[in-house]
């Protein structure tokens, strides 16, 4: 099939990701690190979630999954394959059940075509069905996403909202079946009343297909409420894997514990479970980051040692891996005074 | 830093003046050597024999290759020897001494005046798009672009110079030798010159003033209480002033050569009327110096425009 | 914090107030009969999703809307004074030192050209007769109040080299410099990160009461006004739907909008997967609003009245709290557990 070898993953992982760097050239010869030395895995039909705030490098990081970037260095394994050394035919062909939507959900689409047919083309790419079954087929999905073909597949992207146009670019991810979806901030443009339809939707979708999900945003309550396993990325790296339920429960790395605490809870009564554990200051340029560990700068909790030494992740409990000279837990994590 | 980029910026585009100067003689030289008849014939006269033509040819070096005329042209450009006219047997230097002040002077009064009145008319028609008044300056500026420089420098004459006697109809006062009577004899063909500028200037600035004005820190600028004027010059002008300056650039840079038929209708001794008759005449030496002044001015101009461009925005100095 | 203020007493009134834009297609109503107050040294949270009429509502209180095209009626008191009947000079003497604005994007809201530092001290130079060796002190200060790092540095430099929230300072510190008794901050952090976006309501929250200035906090966001605001109102498609004191409006929650958008937003307590309440269809066209309750074609409650009259704002049990609804909702929208298992 492809001149790519196979690579030993454990049987359930579907897609693994070992130490990726991106880079991206800037001006004066200068090389800016988008991504530097990410793994992570996800498992079959499981939606691992990836935080951070805007600069972070998680839409980068996604994008050189799918090699719309191509990475400087490391490997994307989906599949058993490794996307990096495949030549764009071969890679056309691998990334077939990898499919990717974006946060902006009306520029994605080509506005001069009509819906049924922007949902029917990924079938006509890949000559898959007769014409009248790819017509079939697209009816189907845009019912499953809540949109009435027979009403509407003759309009075109602009006469929908936002929210529909994101079912839209949903039901024609989901035409070939993926198994893997890759959903870029996909409700961060949306009206809240609508954001919470699009996400009920992703994990009906999901539930039905039995695809795995690496839903990004920079919202963690969003976040936490569809993905199983959450990762959180600072400048590049990341910071912080666990459960959902345990980096909630149990946050470890300062930085998780600062967005944690800067979530607004729409609730007068709620005390603020991690008080005093404010983020500082802002985001460094990710053109001159911060030597050691590259959140100390904006750390309540920093000492000598993290200016110096990079912190690798590592495992404190089953599961839950922190890249922190000194992680947080128990007690002294939930800021009790 | 910024500075530094700036110095940086301004290093490199006069050193690309410089090689765009020598292209542009060259091209000049190569060009006037395609133009079919020899000047030696125009020089010797109708009844020359040919042994007096194959001599002026061996004296002006025009059997030469173009390159060994440009050569020999560079050098003695370069010791401060630009020529002597092959027509007039006047020093070239003397001549463009005489022209050049006259070009500079028109081209430099009607820039400067098409933009006073063009920036504030275009502030207030921006701000009020739509007005009565707005709708006032779109016709004017319309008819100044739609009649022609030579009509309006005519009509101008016609009624302030024969009909009133305001300012002479033709001639020209240098301005070293008496001011009151150079500005008088420099309003008619300013204003003809200015007219188009004017129109010009102020549909590219008030469109460009209309989009500013719709920015978020207009709005603000606004909320703070400051008076119309204000957020008119200091907020909307600067950042809108980004196409005009372009235009501008080129089209002031224009009126240095361009200007032949306004010279022509008031008599002035300017560098347009100079260049036209070098060219009938086959006059190349003086016609490379011209054209070499013009090429000049033009490349000056538009390094300033570059260089405004950084003082007008923060954000291109920092790239 | 409470927000009881000393001084007390009504700072803004905003009485009947309504806007209507004329389009190629009909007039759009984008704020239709809003009544409301900010008492002195209080902060009132303004709440909408998009094109609900929020930023409207706030533009046409200042009197920042164009004049053409825009249809204003109904009355606007700011200390006792109508600025409805202002001239715009007259505006002008108020906006900027009595009245001022923090608008959502730091990154458009600042003059690209102009030196922060010039930016700064306008309004002192406007409103206060300033020197410009006078100016750029105070603006030091001001600069240095709203948490801006090296601040006499920064007079000199322009916004693009600030980060967003930094720039959002700097519009703060503007906002502030000549003391106004009410700010309007529209959606003042939505463009900003996380951290960011805590850090800047802290620094609102901070100034808001050592100035015992009053505040109308704009924003799609629950989440923000609910520990940030004394008072909140709620809007829908250019009307308010529930309005009252802040932990009345959470606690006893009536209108079925207030409520499921509290229950449409994914709440970090709840566990993995939980689904989350959906508000079917969306808001509806402003050029043709639906006739009776607003709500009523999304409303789960709605019974055969709800599309037949509007329901007028009515008064609950709690003092100052209003909702507009025929079928109110009784249950609190917000479980009280919630609250005890949050902290550890």
């Amino acid at each position: 099939m492809s001149a790519a070898e196979t690579y030993q993953q454990a049987p359930d992982t579907i897609l693994s990701v070992e130490d990726l760097v991106l880079e991206f050239p800037v001006r004066d010869g200068k090389r800016v690190r988008a991504v530097s030395g990410v793994s992570f895995a996800i498992h079959e039909g499981e939606t691992l979630g990836l935080v951070g705030e805007s600069g972070c490098g998680k839409s980068s990081l996604a994008r050189a999954i799918v090699q719309l970037y191509r990475p400087t260095s490391g490997s994307v394994v989906f599949e058993g394959v490794d996307l990096t050394r495949l030549n764009g035919k071969e890679l056309k062909q691998a990334r077939r059940q990898l499919q990717m939507i974006f946060q902006d959900p009306i520029s994605s689409l080509n506005p001069r075509k009509r819906v049924i047919e922007l949902v029917r083309d990924p079938l006509r790419i890949w000559g898959i069905g007769s014409p009248s079954e790819q017509l079939d087929r697209s009816r189907q999905r845009l019912g499953e996403v809540g949109i009435d073909a027979d009403e509407s597949g003759s309009r075109r992207p602009h006469q929908f909202s936002g929210g529909q146009c994101q079912r839209i670019s949903i039901a024609r991810a989901l035409m070939l079946e993926p198994r893997l979806l890759i959903c870029d901030e996909p409700v961060s443009a949306l009206d809240v009343s609508v954001q919470a339809q699009v996400l009920n939707l992703l994990e009906d979708l999901k539930r039905r297909h039995g695809m795995a999900l690496l839903f990004i945003a920079h919202d963690l309550a969003v976040v936490k409420n569809i993905s199983d396993r959450v990762a959180v990325m600072y400048l590049g790296r990341l910071c912080e894997i666990a459960s959902s339920e345990s980096l909630y429960r149990e946050p470890a790395h300062p930085y998780t514990v600062g967005l944690l605490q800067a979530i607004p809870v729409p609730d007068p009564s709620a005390r603020q479970p991690f008080e005093g554990r404010k983020v500082r200051g802002e985001l460094p340029s990710p053109l001159d980051p911060p030597s050691g560990c590259r959140f100390h700068t904006r750390c309540p909790f920093a000492q000598p040692r993290c200016s110096s030494d990079t912190p690798e992740l590592r495992e404190i409990a089953p599961g839950h891996f922190v890249a922190c000279h000194f992680p947080l837990t128990g007690v002294h994590a939930n800021g009790a005074a | 830093m910024v500075r530094n980029a700036l110095l940086g910026m301004i290093i490199k585009r006069l050193g690309r003046l410089v090689v765009l100067m020598f292209l542009v003689t060259l091209a000049t030289t190569w060009m006037l050597n395609l133009v079919p008849g020899s000047p030696a014939v125009i020089l010797a006269g109708p009844s020359a024999t040919p042994s007096v033509i194959a001599a002026i040819n061996k004296k002006y070096g025009f059997n030469e290759s173009v390159l060994v005329q440009y050569w020999h042209w560079l050098s003695r450009v370069f010791h401060g020897d630009l020529g002597r006219s092959y027509q007039t047997q006047q020093t070239v230097t003397q001549a463009l001494s005489q022209r050049v002040p006259v070009s500079l002077e028109l081209t430099i009064m009607a820039g400067l005046i098409a933009l006073i009145i063009a920036v504030p008319t275009a502030l207030y028609t921006g701000y009020r798009a739509g007005s009565f008044a707005d709708r006032v300056v779109d016709g004017v500026t319309s008819s100044f672009i739609s009649i022609p420089g030579f009509l309006a420098g005519i009509l101008l004459a016609y009624l302030l110079a024969v009909k009133v006697h305001v300012f002479p109809a033709i001639g020209w006062q240098s301005l070293s030798k008496n001011p009151a009577r150079n500005f008088r004899t420099a309003v008619l063909p300013v204003v003809s010159l200015s007219l188009p500028l004017i129109a010009i200037f102020q549909r590219v600035l008030r469109a460009d003033v209309i989009a500013t004005l719709q920015q978020d820190y207009i709005l603000l600028a606004r909320s703070k209480g400051l008076p119309t004027w204000k957020i008119l010059f200091r907020h909307a002008l600067k950042p809108s002033s980004f196409s005009l300056l372009t235009i501008a650039g080129v089209a002031i840079g224009g009126l240095i050569g361009n200007a032949v038929i306004i010279e022509q209708v008031y008599s002035l001794p300017g560098l347009g009327s100079l260049l036209v008759s070098s060219i009938l005449s086959k006059d190349l030496v003086m016609v490379q110096a011209v054209i070499a002044i013009i090429a000049l001015v033009y490349l000056v101009l538009n390094l300033l425009v570059d260089i405004a461009y950084t003082a007008l925005d923060p954000r291109v100095a920092a790239q | 914090m409470d927000g009881q203020s000393q001084t007390g007493g009504t700072l803004l009134t905003v009485e009947d107030l309504a806007v209507s834009f004329s389009t190629p297609y009909g007039t759009v109503r984008a704020v239709d009969g809003v009544s409301l107050q900010v008492q002195r040294g209080r902060a009132l949270g303004l709440v909408g999703e998009s094109g609900s009429g929020k930023t409207v509502l706030a533009r046409s209180i200042m009197r920042l809307l164009p004049r053409r095209g825009v249809d204003t009626t109904g009355r606007v008191f700011l200390d006792g004074i109508d600025l409805t009947v202002r001239s715009p000079k007259q505006m002008r003497a108020v906006w900027g030192s009595r009245l001022s604005m923090v608008f959502q994007d730091p990154m458009t809201s600042l003059n690209p050209v102009l030196k922060i530092g010039q930016q700064v001290a306008e309004s002192l130079r406007q409103h206060r007769q300033m020197s410009r060796h006078d100016s750029r002190e105070l603006a030091i200060k001001l600069l240095d109040a709203v948490g801006i790092p090296e601040p006499a540095q920064i007079l000199g430099r322009y916004p693009h080299s600030l980060s967003g929230g930094m720039r959002q300072r700097v519009t703060i510190a503007i906002a502030l410099s000549c003391d106004p008794v009410l700010l309007m901050a529209d959606e003042p952090t939505t463009a900003l990160d996380v951290t960011v976006q805590d850090q800047i309501l802290d620094l609102l929250q901070e100034q808001q009461h050592a100035r015992d200035m009053g505040m109308v906090l704009i924003t799609h966001d629950l989440g923000v006004v609910a520990n940030r605001t004394d008072d909140i109102a709620v809007m829908y498609a250019g009307q308010i739907v529930e309005q009252g004191p802040t932990p009345v409006v959470f606690a006893h929650t009536k209108s079925p909008y207030t409520s499921a958008l509290l229950q449409s937003v994914p709440r970090i307590d709840n566990p993995p997967h939980s689904r989350l309440e959906v508000i079917r269809g969306r808001p509806p066209s402003l050029l043709n609003p639906p006739s009776g309750c607003r709500f009523a074609p999304r409303c789960l409650r709605a019974q055969e009245r709800c599309s037949a009259e509007l329901p007028p704002l009515t008064p609950g049990p709690e003092p100052g709290h209003l909702f507009r609804c025929w079928y109110p909702v009784d249950a609190p929208s917000v479980p009280l557990e919630s609250s005890t298992t949050r902290s550890a």
